[in-house]
Parts: C-alpha cells; sequence; structure tokens
C-alpha cells in the first residue's frame, strides 16, 4: 500500500497524538513522527497540518525564545484537540478492524 | 555545513517559497517557523535543502496543501464548482492535444526573439505617439528627440524585456507581468500598423475633379526645419512683402519642389488638393497648396472646393529687399494683395481669405 496516501488521511490523529505526550514545535514534531516510524512525512504537511489544527481549534500555541535564532513556536493540546485525538482513536480502531478483516478474508494463505 | 554557508541556503529556499506563495492568504502566517526549521534542517545533514526538503515549490504547495488552503477561501457554490471542474476538464482535453502541445514548444523557442521584439515595438509605438506620428521614427525611435537617446533607451528595455521573460516561469507574479508587457506590445503594433495606413491613405487625394495625386515617394528628402519640425506648407511673399499665390517651386536641377510631410506636427493628416494645370493635372509644386487640416479619421474623403484652404498665412516680419522698386505702389505685410497672380490655369485668382 502506498503509505504517502494512507498518511493524509491520519496525518492529523498522529500530530495529536504526538502531542499529547509532549508539547512540541515543527521540526521536533517531525522528527518524533519519524522516530515514531512515520520515515514518509513531509516537513511541510507536518507544520500545514499543526496550522490548520490550530485554526480549527484543537490546539494552543506559545512562543518560547531562543537564544540562537528566531524564536520557537509551540503547540499543545487543548481539551477539543484531546476530545478530537480520543474520537480520532476510536474511529481508526474500528477502522483498521473491518480493514483488517476484510483483508484476511480475501488473503489466500 | 559551515554556518554562512547554511544560511545562504536557507535564506534563498525560504525566498523561494515565500515566491512560491505569493498571493496565497496568510502568507506569512505560513512561513512563520520556516526559517527555524530549515536553520535545523541545515544543522542536521551535510547534503542541499531541496534534497531533504524537495524543491521550494513542491514545499510551498505541499504547505499549502496540508493547511487546508488549497481550495478557494470564499464560500462553496455547487454551481461554481461544477462550471470550474467542467474548465479544467476542457483545459485538459486541449492541453494534450498534439498540435497545442506542438505550438507550446515552438512557443517557447521563439520566445526569447519576442522578448527583444516587443520591446522594439513598445519604444517605438511611444516615439511615435509622443515624439513625431511620421515614418521617420523608423527605424530607429526618437525619444526626447533624438535617435541616439532611442537606442539606449531601446536597448535598456530589451535588456529589462529579456529578463521579464527568462523568470516569468518563476512565479505567477513574474507570468503576469510578462504577460502585460505582451499585451502592451501588441497594442503598440496596433498603432503603428494604424500610422502605416493612414500614411498609405494619405498618399492618394480626391478633389472637384476626382484626380489623384502622384503619391509622393517614400524616400522623398523633405523640407523640415531645425528640430525636425515637418513643413507642410509654404507661403511666398513677395520683395514688398506681398502674399503670393500659385508660385511654382523648381530646385536647381530643374526638379518640381514638392512637399512630402503629410501630418502635421500634432500628427494630424494633411490632405493637400492640388491646383491642376489646363490639361488637368495636378501641380505639385505650386504654392501655397490647398489643404484641409481636419485631426483625421482615416479614409475620410473631403468633396467640395471649400474644404480646402489655404490655410491661415503665418505672421511673418519679412524684409523688403533691397532694389524693390516703390512703383510696385503696394503696402508692405498687408495681408490683401492689389494684384492677382495668375495660376497655371490660366485664371487669375485672388488669394482665398484669410481666417
Amino acid at each position: 500500500m502506498d503509505t504517502t496516501q494512507l498518511l493524509k488521511g491520519v496525518l492529523d490523529a498522529a500530530v495529536l497524538a504526538v502531542l499529547r505526550s509532549d508539547d512540541g514545535y515543527g521540526y521536533d514534531v517531525v522528527r518524533r513522527l519519524r522516530e515514531a516510524g512515520l520515515e514518509e512525512v513531509g516537513d511541510a504537511s507536518v507544520y500545514g497540518t499543526l496550522r490548520r489544527l490550530f485554526q480549527a481549534g484543537h490546539l494552543t500555541s506559545y512562543v518560547v525564545p531562543s537564544d540562537e535564532g528566531p524564536n520557537r513556536k509551540y503547540y499543545a493540546l487543548n481539551a477539543s484537540g484531546r476530545d478530537l485525538l480520543e474520537r480520532s482513536t476510536k474511529s481508526w480502531a474500528s477502522f483498521s478492524d473491518v480493514l483488517g478483516t476484510l483483508l484476511d478474508t480475501e488473503d489466500v494463505a | 555545513m559551515t554556518t554562512t554557508l547554511a544560511k545562504t541556503e536557507v535564506d534563498r529556499y525560504m525566498t523561494a517559497v515565500r515566491e512560491a506563495l505569493s498571493g496565497v492568504a496568510d502568507r506569512e502566517d505560513l512561513l512563520e517557523d520556516l526559517e527555524q526549521h530549515l536553520l535545523e534542517v541545515a544543522a542536521e545533514s551535510e547534503g542541499p535543502l531541496h534534497e531533504r526538503l524537495g524543491p521550494p515549490a513542491d514545499y510551498a504547495a505541499e504547505l499549502v496543501a496540508s493547511a487546508g488552503l488549497g481550495a478557494s477561501t470564499g464560500p462553496r457554490v455547487p454551481v461554481v464548482d461544477a462550471v470550474t471542474r467542467r474548465l479544467r476538464a476542457h483545459a485538459d482535453t486541449v492541453g494534450s492535444h498534439p498540435l497545442w502541445v506542438q505550438g507550446s514548444r515552438i512557443a517557447r523557442e521563439v520566445a526569447p526573439g519576442w522578448w527583444l521584439a516587443r520591446a522594439y515595438v513598445i519604444v517605438l509605438a511611444w516615439s511615435l505617439g509622443n515624439e513625431s506620428w511620421t515614418l521617420y521614427a523608423f527605424p530607429v525611435p526618437r525619444v526626447l528627440g533624438r535617435r541616439s537617446i532611442g537606442l539606449v533607451v531601446t536597448v535598456g528595455v530589451a535588456a529589462l524585456s529579456w529578463r521579464l521573460g527568462r523568470r516569468a516561469a518563476a512565479s505567477r507574479r513574474t507570468a503576469l507581468l510578462s504577460l502585460a508587457v505582451t499585451l502592451l506590445a501588441l497594442l503598440g503594433a496596433l498603432q503603428i500598423g494604424d500610422l502605416v495606413r493612414m500614411r498609405v491613405a494619405a498618399g492618394a487625394v480626391m478633389d472637384e475633379g476626382s484626380v489623384e495625386a502622384e503619391e509622393s515617394a517614400w524616400d522623398a528628402s523633405t523640407l523640415m526645419t531645425g528640430g525636425g519640425r515637418p513643413i507642410t506648407n509654404i507661403y511666398p511673399y513677395d520683395a514688398h512683402g506681398q502674399p503670393l499665390d500659385g508660385v511654382l517651386l523648381y530646385d536647381q536641377d530643374g526638379r518640381p519642389i514638392e512637399i512630402v510631410m503629410e501630418y502635421s506636427e500634432e500628427g494630424a493628416p494633411v490632405v493637400t488638393s492640388y491646383q491642376l494645370d489646363i490639361r488637368g493635372r495636378p501641380v505639385t509644386n505650386a504654392f501655397p497648396q490647398r489643404q484641409a487640416l481636419r485631426a483625421g479619421s482615416e479614409g475620410e474623403w473631403f468633396t467640395g472646393e471649400d474644404a480646402f484652404d489655404v490655410g491661415e498665412a503665418p505672421v511673418i516680419d519679412s524684409p523688403v529687399l533691397d532694389g524693390a522698386t516703390a512703383s510696385e505702389g503696394a503696402q508692405p505685410q498687408s495681408t490683401e494683395s492689389s494684384e492677382a497672380p495668375t495660376t497655371p490655369s490660366g485664371e487669375t485668382r485672388r488669394p482665398s481669405e484669410r481666417r
């Protein structure tokens, strides 16, 4: 399966999940997603997603001053974001269940 | 990567992304963290940025798409969407047609020549409109009255047009700018075509007898005053300051002197009705000539004798020539002559009334 296509559908949830464990800024979130195994994720996609989630009211953001350059903008989950993540987790679980069954049945062992 | 090298590359990538995002709402917001991100990416690996991140244009596109800004920013109207989709489908069909593909390839090869040609056309059209509405603007247009300046300006505009053409593909804004310059050049070409057409039309003249004057040769030498102002008529005066009519002028070789300048300084076409000789042929070197000065619509034929006039004689301070006899009895500088000169056609004629 083309993971790029799959990823597009679930990047929101992945980003929310990363932020649940810890607040993060763009580059940081990209790195953590990659470390988790999503090597195909594009930097621009992550930034765009962060912005979109923020605009939709699921994230808060704050700026941390940095000595070495421009200040970093950190994102954090708010209540709405946590709620969305929970819903996304549930729907993903049921979706992967259904698809798993479907694929198993078709699979010629 | 050394710090300075990295910074330059980051700047360049940043600028390219910024340009690719021109016209996008909230552009600065989207770009806010980019510089920091680029610096960190540069610090983590050795390769160039676009190897790690992809080309700037792609980065910009991905950013816009994932930020949800790809679609129209206004409310979605189903009809508009359907129409847009249909138009896009048509565009795709046309775009893949072999004729179109071939045409685009040719256009791309011809483009550089066009970049130069359009610059010349623009300067030429400007020169014709503002400087001298005559064919003497060819081939080097005058600017501020001088061909040398015109040449410099043409070369300068050509250089700018070339640069713009080269960079037209870089961003939407430069592409539109280049298109605008092309349209400007096309307008200029129309204007030039107009001039040529009017000159050809003004070459033929109709008077009461439906006689067409011989068309003056384009390369005939033209009388001009200093500074290049056109001479459109000649007013002869006699030794006592009396205006004359029906005077024939010849040069040292016996060639009739003609007025070739068919446009007044303001750019109005000058239509002349030549006086006829006894055999009904137009005499092109009899002065002053009868003319109709009209700000021209081309192709407008003037009929009727009263459409033509010798025009307002210029106010002059003519010297009384030494040796002129006093027995002529005429007063100097009067506008009415007591003597009526004869015209080639044999009639005596009084000069037409001055306006």
